[in-house]
């Protein structure tokens, strides 16, 4: 019986990510699952269909050895302008994706959060909400939904942030990740400050947890893979330019880097592992206070996992050599997915998953003993970490490492983007577009909100000594001298 | 007499895969009687003629009772779990205690105690149950206290035994002061004996004894198994009736634990070798229960690296309350201790330092047993174990009780507790009744 993560995927990022977070999860499970059957582990992300009858008819995992027919992704697709997902749909994962499960309009949300949270959120709330519905049905113990999206923008941001409220007042028992891709400051869309504020405000009381990634990251975490490649690559005398970089799309890349993060977080959810992390035991460990829940993500080895004409001398130039090597990686600044130091704020808590059948406890805690010093932790947490060991490796590498963080460097992020939204907001711009659709109190409640949350992240950022803690008496022997 | 165990959790499941092979192993090894065999498994109408362990296995997710049953049946062994005996559910205990204990404990009340039920008529008597969870996590923990309740309540007879791992204390599960202290404050009222494995002790062990450069948990688990099986296998008492013990669990529950507020059981196993160098070792008893008896005076689980300085008959050893203990090397103390010697010419070794009153509270009335077994354990020579009611559980619970203070102090993560039921006032009762456990300890 399996544990099933439904993937709803919004506006044009959210579906672009979905998009190769389907292609790589496809490759992930052929690679291990080499005698095509259907077992638990992909019945987490897939079900499996049999389209010889009318209408298709779902089939069970039952003992895990029954062969796959045709394969469906758990996924609801929402956009509100349908050029992306027409092409998703033509391509190879056509046959992945069901239009059973497909919500879209024509015109597009404008880039504007209020167009698509008010007018388009609750336009769509019974489409949106019945095809949810059908694919939690399919389930047999549906544990999390999985969001992805992007902040700055119209339908992402609005209509994401409409559904993650639906969520939770539907299905108030299962997890709600989201996996945000916050604007960098170049971002192309000039009111991406005002949607990503009110977004992120939605965001702090009505998700369990989010995984925020900025564009900056991924754009530098692939600049920089792609000139190492190129040095490898020019170095060992290979010739022909980058292993077939010149035919990918700008964003494909980066796309991988964000969908990784989701399979590295499942990976103990759907393979076997000494020490297995489930995504309630994420939420549970590294979520202190409800509302802080933003968790900064860092995994290593960072490379898309390469096609097949790219495995070679190249990609194993590149992997770090050891496993120590690899934790090293992910407590950089380079790793990170969002543009933050972690090692300059404080540490509520860390959790590692350790993938890769040679990964053991002792690796992991000789490694957490030695970078642990480095690390500023909060004074109640000043030696925990949450850690995990799944045995199964991520394809194109023999060990794999994911770090969720639950670290004040959020702060500085918010603040940025308080700062970018107040540029604009001091002036009112743009805000009679927004106004067609809400009031103007919906900015000044966004910014409280935020503004809180930001206030509560700083306050533990200087929290490393403790205060001086009164002691329980043992209630049996009170009347012994303390 | 048959002693049903149950595995509880991930951390459970595993350690009793480990624990019921290596029993088979020693078992194969040396003709211990039908009843050795007879109080772990079954011969089982379900398993194809071979032996069935009795052994219920509970998790909240699938995999490692899976994977656990997979592996005793590709053993190749002469035992294999039972076919029906197990429950799972789908999505974890997330490490939340309060999930495990509230949220899922009265759910499969019924279920669980029916596959209880079912290895209880099976077997034609009973001694009790074996209860084997880590406390860090949140089946383990929560799940396995309120199962031990669940047993307390519907079998009062029957002795309740709990071997529980704490866990490394430079943390494997974030919320692990606030699992591991829920866990003990209850076990101490519902459970005749805690034996605690430290996972750090096991880690080391490993490393420094056997060889291992990077332990991983099968290796851990290795060890800890051997050294359960070590006082679990059958012996025969030394005393003037020279008789054989019925049921070691029974046994050993009933002579250690006389107190009602002290259950806190260590074990130390010895020797420590890594499996190529026991044909190259010499073994004589002097040096065994000379290392052994050191261990237990410094309070040590560790075969090496003890202080050999400290002495219970000097005046830093004399009796006396005051200091906590970690802040001076005191000497260790017992309620009662049992002593297991196995191998060639174990029911004639000289035992009397063991006999050391210094070694003991005064108002023990039996302070020391001991049995043996002429059989060899584990292919070594001669070796020997202790099981001791003493203070060496002080240590790590005020380290994580350190640790809980701060988190309680600052509220962190009392939301995720609080959303099934559990409030301040559950903790600050929980905290309390550890501090009682500790402090009698520490006075003893």
């Amino acid at each position: 019986m399996p544990r099933e993560l439904v993937t709803i995927q919004v506006g044009q990022c959210g579906n672009q990510v979905g998009c190769r977070f389907w292609e790589l999860a496809l490759r992930e499970h052929a690679a291990y699952n080499t005698k095509g059957v259907y077992d638990e582990a992909l019945s987490s992300f897939f079900r499996n269909v049999d389209t010889r009858v009318e209408p298709p008819r779902n089939l069970p995992v039952g003992d895990g050895r029954g062969p796959i027919r045709t394969l469906k992704a758990r996924s609801v697709i929402v956009d509100m302008e349908c050029g992306v997902i027409n092409e998703m749909l033509k391509g190879p994962l056509g046959e992945v994706l069901d239009t059973r499960q497909l919500v879209s309009d024509v015109s597009g949300a404008g880039n504007n959060w209020a167009h698509g949270h008010h007018m388009y959120g609750p336009q769509y709330h019974d489409a949106i909400l019945d095809k949810i519905r059908l694919t939690t049905e399919d389930c047999d113990s549906l544990q999390s939904f999985m969001l992805l999206h992007s902040l700055g923008g119209g339908t992402g941001s609005g209509v994401g942030t409409y559904i993650v409220q639906m969520l939770a007042d539907e299905f108030p028992n299962v997890f709600r990740f989201t996996g945000s891709v916050f604007p960098s400051e170049e971002d192309d869309v000039v009111t991406s400050p005002y949607n990503a504020l009110l977004a992120l405000g939605q965001l702090v009381e009505h998700a369990d947890c989010v995984l925020p990634i900025e564009n900056q990251s991924l754009i530098e975490i692939v600049n920089r893979t792609e000139a190492a490649r190129e040095k490898a690559a020019g170095g060992s005398g290979a010739g022909g330019g980058s292993g077939g970089g010149g035919n990918r799309k700008p964003f494909d890349s980066m796309n991988s880097v964000a969908a990784s993060l989701l399979l590295h977080m499942t990976a103990s959810v759907r393979f076997e592992g000494p020490l297995n992390v489930d995504l309630n035991d994420i939420t549970m460990n590294l979520v202190p206070y409800p509302r802080m829940h933003f968790l900064l993500s860092a995994m290593s080895p960072l490379e898309p996992p390469p096609r097949e004409k790219d495995v070679g001398r190249q990609v194993l130039a590149l992997q770090p050599r050891t496993l120590d090597q690899v934790f090293g990686e992910v407590f950089s600044r380079e790793h990170q997915l969002i543009r933050a130091d972690p090692r300059n704020a404080t540490y509520l808590a860390c959790g590692l998953i350790a993938r890769g059948p040679a990964a053991t406890i002792s690796d992991i805690n000789r490694n957490v003993a030695r970078l642990r010093p480095q690390l500023r932790m909060v004074h109640w947490n000043s030696e925990g970490f949450k850690l995990g060991i799944c045995s199964t490796p991520p394809v194109g590498s023999p060990f794999g490492l994911l770090c969720l963080a639950n670290n004040t460097a959020i702060a500085s992020t918010f603040t940025t983007m308080r700062e970018r939204f107040d540029k604009l907001y001091r002036r009112r711009f743009y805000t009679h577009h927004y106004e067609q659709f809400m009031e103007l109190s919906g900015f000044e409640s966004a910014l409280e909100v935020v503004g809180d949350l930001t206030g509560q992240y700083l306050q533990l950022e200087g929290a490393t000594r403790p205060p001086a803690i009164t002691r329980l008496r043992p209630r049996g022997l009170s009347f012994l001298p303390l | 007499m048959p002693v049903i165990t149950l595995q509880l959790g991930q951390c459970g499941n595993q350690l009793g895969c480990s624990f019921f092979s290596t029993l088979a192993g020693e078992l194969s090894a040396n003709d211990y009687g039908f009843d050795a065999v007879n109080e772990y498994y079954r011969a089982g109408p379900d398993t194809a003629g071979l032996y069935t362990a009795r052994s219920v296995l509970i998790d909240m997710e699938p995999k490692v009772v899976a994977g656990a049953r997979a592996s005793a049946a590709a053993s190749g062994s002469w035992w294999r779990y039972s076919s029906s005996g197990y429950l799972v559910m789908q999505s974890g205990s997330g490490n939340n205690w309060a999930q495990g204990f509230h949220g899922y404990g009265p759910r499969v009340h019924e279920a669980a105690l029916e596959l209880v039920r079912r290895e209880v008529e099976a077997a034609d008597s009973l001694t009790g149950f074996l209860l084997l969870q880590s406390m860090a996590g949140g089946t383990g923990a929560g799940l396995g206290t309120y199962v031990a309740q669940a047993l307390r309540d519907e079998y009062h007879s029957a002795f309740i035994t709990n071997c529980c791992v704490w866990p490394y204390e430079s943390g494997e599960v974030i919320v692990q002061p606030y699992n591991t202290l829920f866990t003990l404050s209850h076990l101490s009222d519902l459970s005749d004996g805690i034996v605690l494995l430290e996972n750090e002790a096991l880690h080391l062990t490993c490393a420094r004894l056997m060889g291992i450069p990077r332990p991983s948990f099968a290796d851990m688990n290795g060890i800890a198994a051997r050294a359960m099986a070590s006082v679990l296998l059958p012996s025969r008492l030394r005393g003037p009736t020279n008789s054989s013990t019925t049921s070691p669990l029974a046994d050993l529950v009933t002579q250690l634990c006389p107190h009602p507020a002290y259950r806190m059981l260590t074990l130390r196993a010895i020797p420590q070798l890594p499996p190529a160098s026991i044909d190259f070792t010499t073994f004589t008893w002097p040096a065994i229960l000379k290392r052994l008896r050191q261990m237990l005076v410094t309070g040590s689980v560790l075969e090496e690296g003890m202080d050999w300085s400290i002495n219970p008959h000097s005046p830093a050893g004399a009796r006396g309350t005051g200091a906590t203990c970690g802040s001076s090397p005191r000497v260790n103390r017992a309620v009662a201790n049992w002593l297991v010697l196995r191998g060639q010419g174990a029911g004639d070794v000289d035992v009397g330092e063991f006999a050391d009153p210094a070694l003991t509270s005064a108002w023990t009335v039996d302070p020391l047993s001991v049995s043996y077994n002429p059989a060899k354990f584990g292919r070594c020579l001669m070796s020997a174990s202790l099981l001791s009611n003493d203070r060496r559980c002080v240590g790590p619970i005020e380290r994580m009780q350190e640790c809980a203070y701060g988190m309680l102090a600052s509220r962190a993560f009392v939301h995720q507790y609080e959303a099934y039921g559990m409030s301040i006032s559950d903790f600050t009762a929980c905290f309390a009744r550890i501090e009682d456990i500790a402090q009698r300890y520490v006075r003893l």
